[in-house]
């Protein structure tokens, strides 16, 4: 009985499903009138919808999920742009793959949402999939954390009408950058730590660094790749290099401390480590000075690609063309650093209101432009932040 | 005389216990179901459109591929651990096919690839008799590592006129022939339930006359085909393949079987069915958790927490191991 109940409740679902198929064919495309269509029932004898105009909204957040500091800061980050402009936040953190992400799409318009935002965490094959489903559902997006390497994809993303941009880190220079900092604090013998195999975003920080480290001097010794024991292969390369005095770690900041324990045990005291992606011991590690420099704070991408996404859907789009907008990474190189950090942007409102509104919204302030928001975007630094909390206080 | 109607009293109550127990042990999926859907569409207003139906319709195509085929192998009290990694291997290989042969080359290479690595599967177990957890566990880290090292970079797309194969319409038929062939080859021919008796004891299914080894190497090579299957599902619903594609597959797949009401022991109790409903459940629950705007950390609490009584319903409490 229960099985041939299983087969009916199938079979209903199927039958239920031939219906839905019928029904949402014959909805008509029509990208440009959404707008008009969904908030000013004035526009309907064909009249033009009004543009700059601040409306309700619901935003649909698609991240891996927020028990890393990276994502949890992330989610927290976008949300305060949402509120800031009068939306709905809304996120779905369980997109781990390339299907669950377009799964948490369409859940996120199918729950309303207005504009969405992810990145290609999973690979960016899945990009036309979405791209084809906010055209068919007239939502807006944006990617974060993105850069798109299929040129073949760039292209017919380019043609979506809904496809706002994307904004992304400068990881060559962050790289570059990096290895400069580690080489002003002693860094002379350096082991690479690479936590992934073929990622772009860990391949550009290393080709930053081993440039900076050709132009200063300093011997690139050994590479781990992807290990699973960051202790047991960092304490295996001191062995092999003992002459080592530093490491650059391209990803994954939490294994600083399995890093520096090697080092410790080893014998060695005066070592420099620089690694990306905050962690939560790294107040205590800058304070101790095992960790000389740290990279992250880039949180502010789900903020600035919301923004994007949501000047698109107020009508007030900051460009006419798809475009992208480089983040500085969030430097600390001291405790002091890492307090300002932890103070002011650490939950994610590293921005008031009042300074998102002016500075990236046109409905709130007609002066704003391109320019004038990517500076705004530049400027994101913990000197930016030490100056604008500073004249508050 | 008193003695004998205390008795036969106390193992009526002893049957009914059992009945009522096995009773909500096969209702509660159901009612689950029914309480999810009522829920989200009070909660959300929309959970019942067309266009959701049609969204959580997609959202458990692959996986109700893969779990029917989970069926087969976990009713024999194990499980194919390397499913995943077979679906996500056969996305890789269908797109390379598709890519540098013919599109069509993509759907004979998925299967094929898929049935092979599930007979190898079944042959490491049949003939070379290694246990099923270390076989499928080491099947998995080979499949992995060959996917990692077929992309380039984080993922790799198929031919962009192959986005318009994944139709409703293709997707609908081959779903139904797909869900016939396997209730029917489960419930109505020796295979499922000589598949059934093997989960219960492998030892009397031998005595029996159930050929063991011929039904083990048949279950994993169903599981495998089927795999194939979802890969090159997978590849038309994310246009393409990438590292973590099948990542979470073999883990679903358990979910789906244990909400569906089937317990991971196999033997007597699994019923195909419950790969259909807990494929239901736990994309109606996924759909609708994120559409009434819980998409976040309760997401996971609420799908961890359901899992918990499920499993707390369902398991047999016997010194049967989980992972033999």
């Amino acid at each position: 009985m229960k099985k041939l109940l299983a087969l009916l409740l199938a079979l209903a679902m199927v039958f239920c499903l031939v219906a839905c198929g019928g029904g949402n064919d014959e909805e008509p495309e029509t990208p440009d009138d959404s707008q008009g269509e969904t908030e000013d029932p004035g526009t309907d004898d064909g009249g033009e919808t009004p543009a700059g105009e601040q409306k309700p909204f619901k935003y649909g957040f698609i991240s891996w999920g927020t028990a890393d500091e990276h994502g949890r800061t992330l989610a927290a980050a976008t949300q305060w742009a949402v509120e800031a402009a009068g939306g709905e936040f809304v996120m779905d953190g369980s997109a781990v793959s390339a299907e669950q992400t377009i799964a948490a799409a369409e859940n996120l318009i199918q729950g309303g949402c207005d504009i969405i935002s992810f990145c290609t965490y999973a690979g960016e094959a899945s990009v036309p999939q979405i791209s084809k489903l906010c055209q068919e559902n007239e939502v807006y997006w944006t990617m974060w954390d993105t850069t798109i390497a299929d040129e073949s994809i760039q292209e017919m993303i380019n043609q979506d009408p809904y496809f706002v941009g994307t904004a992304n880190e400068d990881q060559y220079s962050a790289g570059y950058d990096t290895m400069q900092k580690m080489a002003e604090a002693g860094a002379t013998d350096v082991i690479v730590v690479k936590y992934g195999v073929n990622i772009p975003t860990c391949d550009d920080r290393c080709e930053g660094a081993y440039d900076a480290a050709e132009e200063l001097g300093i011997n690139m010794l050994y590479e781990i790749v992807a290990p699973e024991d960051y202790k047991a292969a960092m304490q295996n390369a001191l062995v092999a290099y003992p002459e080592a005095n530093a490491a650059f770690l391209a990803g994954s900041g939490t294994q600083s401390t399995a890093v520096s324990a090697a080092f410790e045990e080893a014998g060695k005291s005066d070592y420099v480590i620089g690694a990306f992606d905050y962690f939560d011991s790294m107040g205590e590690m800058l304070q101790d000075g095992s960790l000389k420099v740290i990279n992250g704070g880039h949180m502010v991408t789900g903020t600035f690609t919301a923004v994007m996404g949501i000047n698109a859907f107020f009508g007030t789009p900051l460009s006419e063309e798809k475009y992208s907008i480089v983040i500085p990474y969030l430097t600390l190189t001291s405790y002091e650093d890492y307090e300002l950090y932890i103070e002011y942007a650490s939950e994610g409102a590293a921005y008031t209101s009042e300074e998102l509104q002016q500075n990236c919204f046109p409905v709130f302030n007609p002066d704003v432009t391109l320019e004038s928001f990517q500076e705004f975007v530049s400027n994101w630094s913990i000197e930016d932040i030490a100056a604008r909390k500073g004249a508050e206080a | 005389m008193s003695t004998n109607t205390a008795v036969r009293t106390k193992k009526s109550d002893e049957d009914k216990k059992l009945a009522f127990k096995k009773a909500l042990s096969t209702a509660i999926p159901y009612l689950g179901l029914l309480i999810l859907i009522v829920l989200f569409q009070i909660l959300t207003g929309n959970f019942l459109t067309a266009s959701n139906l049609e969204a959580i319709f997609d959202q458990g195509f692959t996986l109700l591929i893969a779990s029917m085929a989970g069926v087969f192998v976990m009713a024999t009290g194990n499980l194919d651990f390397s499913l995943g990694a077979n679906a996500g291997f056969c996305c890789v290989c269908a797109t390379l096919a598709a890519t540098y042969i013919h599109p069509i080359a993509s759907i004979p290479v998925a299967i094929i690839v898929g049935l092979i690595v599930g007979m190898v599967n079944g042959f490491a177990q049949t003939v070379l008799r290694l246990p099923s957890f270390i076989a499928c566990l080491c099947m998995m880290f080979i499949l992995t590592a060959a996917t990692q090292s077929l992309i380039t970079g984080s993922s790799i797309m198929m031919p962009v006129s192959m986005m318009f194969w994944e139709t409703f319409a293709r997707k609908l038929i081959f779903g139904i022939i797909y869900m016939a062939v396997m209730i029917v080859m489960f419930k109505y021919t020796r295979v499922g339930k000589e598949l059934k008796t093997l989960g219960v004891s492998p030892e009397a299914a031998r005595q029996s006359g159930v050929n063991v080894k011929k039904r083990i190497f048949l279950a994993y090579a169903i599981t495998g085909l089927a795999a194939g299957i979802a890969g090159f599902w997978f590849m038309l619903r994310t246009g393409g393949a990438a590292t973590t594609t099948g990542q979470t597959t073999t883990s679903d797949v358990i979910i789906a079987v244990v909400f569906g009401g089937m317990s991971v022991s196999g033997g007597a109790s699994s019923k195909i069915s419950a790969a259909i409903l807990g494929t239901l459940i736990v994309t109606v629950l996924n759909n609708g958790m994120v559409m009434a705007g819980f998409g976040g950390d309760p997401q996971q609490l609420v799908k961890g927490l359901l899992f918990l009584l499920v499993i707390a319903v369902s398991t047999k409490r016997d010194p049967n191991v989980i992972i033999k």
